[in-house]
């Protein structure tokens, strides 16, 4: 007795034939040929509801359903690290009110439209309102320029007028009379932070004091206690038999060479394996898989310090070189205070400028003064800039400061990753200075990866940031995994070969996965292959 | 017609079960796929209607 596979190779054949046979010359041909395949279309259209109903079905029965619940754990990650980043020891009220943040935004405006940088000012505005702080025209007194634009702005914010047209056009007419508004209203905002800097305290203080209370622990407790929840979350999200059903659906790896007869898998197994194993001798077999998934999870931690590898050596040649590390940190605190009395000193000439200049504006009659407030005007904003380039060097001596208050010859590569965590506006300009950013989008791709990176404590290469060099981080690595009887050599930890060789690791882990499951690599294929019959019909339907 | 030895063999041979839950997953995927590329065959070969006369 025939199967319906065997049945329906053969009937196909046979009505190809009969099809081929029939005559078509004339229209009574034709309209036989084609009645006699209706026929044959209507049946095989039955034929293949019924196969398609039971391969989808059948494919069902094969999925694994996915028992884990991350959401609870990511959700307590996530209170644990707002507390982390409030009780962080490393930083000031500056960085946690989030200002450094927000004056990064403010210092590479030409990345920005004008409305995303109406909102920087506005969340400036905000932070000040948490702290009961109003803020109105008369304290945006940096320049009669800043002056002008804040007034209509304030006026506008608090009309809640959406439509920012006015505020445009104002900004316009301003920014042609003094292109650097901008920088001068960043720096009117620096002056104000100064100016409240105890009320930010204050209000960090307090909030401190309350999580503490509140959660009943400190910042040791809170690192100790989010080190065992990223465990956790490592082993619980680890990939699955779910995972791997959903990545093969996708498309994003090859069923095929998960089969035991395909080359890539017997070559892949060999060729990560210094001593070849029986498979067949579960206890060794058991430690090689136990040792590949170590071995993927540091050669993941390595891939992140090669990535971020050029922001490390820019940290070492600016602050670690035997000529930086000599420089006093008392010398550079010194060099601090001056800058932070010139900056007063200047904002003090400025501000008697401004008084004169605001002075004659409010004047009803302008008459010969008309012309003493044009060069009023242009001097204050010369000074202005200058009040910019003070601060400048005001910003880097301050994280030169911070720098030079944690670093010593064991200054780690965790350290290095906690210090640019902790100064995100620093951060930032490294990233910047170390790699080829085209713009602020990407700039913030490779930030927040950094900030991943730096806030996972299951890190665990321990590494001296002067010692630092990606050669030696690998041979470290190779050396310990050698031992273990895995062959893994220089050339697997080339940057340009490290997605590749976690891609083999993978293979072998995922085929392992699959073993220990109820799935085949058999079903699985099956459920890709339905899947794709899936896809094609809904596309096929979109058409 | 006389009988001829072999016939009941003949027509046990031709018979068809039917039931997919014989298939391998592999021969399923195969069913599936000569159906579907049959059937667009099917739809390819159908000759559109013309005026031409008888």
């Amino acid at each position: 007795m025939a199967n319906f596979l065997e049945y329906i190779e053969e009937d196909i054949q046979s009505k190809k034939l009969l099809f081929s046979s029939m005559p078509v010359k004339t229209k009574t041909n034709k309209r036989k040929l084609n009645a006699k395949i209706d026929e044959v279309y209507n049946a095989y259209s039955e034929y293949k509801k019924s196969i398609k109903k039971y391969i989808e079905l059948k494919s069902k029965s094969f999925n694994v359903i996915d028992n884990r619940n991350t959401a609870d754990l990511a959700d307590k990650i996530s209170k644990l690290e707002n507390i982390r980043f409030i009780l962080n020891p490393s930083n000031t009220y500056f960085e946690k009110m989030g200002f450094d943040t927000l004056f990064y935004q403010i210092s590479n405006s030409q990345d920005f439209n004008f409305s995303s940088l109406n909102s920087v000012f506005n969340e400036f505005i905000n932070k000040f309102e948490m702290v009961n702080i109003k803020l109105n025209k008369s304290d945006f007194i940096y320049t009669y320029y800043v002056n002008q634009f804040m007034s209509s702005f304030l006026e506008i914010r608090k009309s809640n007028n959406k439509n920012i047209d006015q505020l445009t056009e104002i900004f316009e007419k301003i920014y042609w009379e003094n292109p650097e508004i901008i920088s001068h209203i960043e720096l009117n905002f620096r002056k104000l932070i100064r100016k409240n800097e105890k009320k930010f305290i204050d209000y960090i203080n307090k909030l401190k004091k309350e999580l503490i209370e509140k959660n009943n622990m400190d910042y040791k407790n809170c690192l100790n206690q989010l080190s065992i929840l990223y465990q956790e979350m490592n082993t619980i999200g680890k990939e699955n038999v779910s995972d791997i059903i959903e990545l093969a659906k996708k498309g994003e790896l090859d069923v095929n060479h998960f089969f035991e007869e395909s080359k890539v898998r017997v070559s892949t197994y060999s060729s990560l394996m210094l001593d070849s194993l029986n498979i067949e001798n579960e206890p060794a077999m058991h430690k090689f898989y136990e040792s590949l998934e170590k071995l993927k999870n540091n050669v993941k931690e390595y891939a992140n310090y090669v990535k971020f590898s050029p922001l490390i050596n820019d940290f070492k040649l600016k602050y670690l070189m035997k000529s930086n590390s000599e420089i006093n940190k008392n010398d550079a605190n010194k060099r601090l205070k001056e800058l932070e009395s010139q900056i007063d000193k200047n904002e003090n000439k400025l501000n008697k400028l401004n008084k004169k200049i605001f002075g004659t504006t409010n004047k009803f009659f302008i008459t010969k003064e008309k012309t003493s407030t044009v060069d009023l005007k242009i001097e204050s904003v010369k000074q202005a800039t200058e009040l910019y380039d003070l601060y400048q060097k005001y910003n880097e001596e301050y994280f030169k400061v911070m720098v030079l208050d944690v670093v010593n010859n064991n200054f780690a590569l965790k350290d290095l990753l906690h210090l640019y965590y902790s100064f995100d506006y620093y951060k930032k300009e490294a990233i910047k200075n170390s790699y080829e950013i085209n713009n602020y989008d990407e700039l913030i791709e490779y930030s927040d990866s950094f900030d991943l990176f730096a806030l996972d404590l299951t890190n665990v290469i321990v590494c001296p940031v002067n010692a630092f060099d990606e050669a030696s981080v690998a041979q470290v690595i190779i050396n310990k995994y050698r031992l273990l009887n895995i062959n893994i050599i220089n050339e697997d930890l080339y940057p340009e070969n490290i997605d590749s060789f976690i891609e083999r690791i993978n293979l072998i882990l995922r085929i392992q996965e699959i073993e220990k499951s109820q799935l085949t690599v058999e079903k699985l294929w099956f459920i890709v292959q339905v899947n794709k019959y899936l896809i094609n019909e809904l596309e096929n339907k979109q058409k | 017609m006389k009988y001829k030895k072999g016939d009941n063999m003949n027509k046990e041979e031709k018979k068809v079960d039917f039931d997919l839950s014989l298939l391998t997953l592999n021969e399923l995927v195969n069913l599936y796929d000569n159906v579907t590329n049959f059937l667009s065959y099917l739809s390819e070969t159908k000759i559109e209607d013309t005026k031409e006369e008888d």
